[in-house]
């Protein structure tokens, strides 16, 4: 198992909800279900295309 | 203790909501316990970011933990739980669960796993896994 840098895993959190802060993509824009039922479509369509990629 | 954290934590603990139960969990989680995230759950998280957060998101899984790549999974371990009803992503998910030996699935999605006993791991949302992790440390 990784060894955690938390100085580091700190900071990057702290800077990517910046990036997002200043730049939200669609998915910080949703409410809670939303969010939910989206990562449901992503991930049913992650899984259609590793389906695929076996057949 | 050891935490697989879902993709809907993820997307809640980056966005705008400064004290989200997710983020509290990650800042408690950064301190103190591991995780472990599989490809999948990786992937999901990575197309619902921008290219500049994806980047963000990298370094900081960088230095939490190792992506997993989803066929270190046995098949027999996720054809059990298709077999008991879940929809074959989330069977993986659930089977990754088992196969790392992890005490705790985090996610918001009520759904997953509603149906299914005897889970070898506790399924918890941020705000029940933050009081049961204060309560247990």
């Amino acid at each position: 198992m990784k060894t955690k840098n938390i100085k580091e895993a700190k900071e990057h959190l702290e800077k990517l909800r910046k990036i997002i802060a200043e730049n939200p993509s669609p998915i910080f824009k949703m409410s809670k279900e939303d969010v939910i039922k989206t990562l449901r479509k992503t991930r049913a369509s992650i899984w259609e295309e590793k389906v695929a990629l076996r057949h | 203790m050891l935490f697989v954290i879902d993709s809907n934590e993820y997307i809640f603990a980056f966005g705008l909501q400064r004290e989200s139960n997710a983020f509290s969990l990650f800042k408690l989680l950064v301190n103190s316990h591991p995780i472990r995230i599989p490809r999948t759950i990786f992937e999901e998280v990575k197309r619902n970011l921008s290219p500049e957060a994806f980047a963000g998101f990298n370094s900081f899984i960088n230095t939490m933990a190792n992506v997993d790549e989803d066929i270190v999974v046995p098949f027999e371990t996720v054809f059990k739980y298709e077999s008991n009803g879940l929809k074959p992503a989330d069977a993986f998910i659930a089977a990754y669960c088992e196969w790392t030996g992890a005490d705790i699935l985090v996610t918001e999605n009520r759904h997953f796993l509603s149906r299914q006993s005897d889970l070898p791991f506790k399924v918890l949302s941020a705000e029940k896994c933050l009081k049961f992790i204060i309560k247990t440390s």
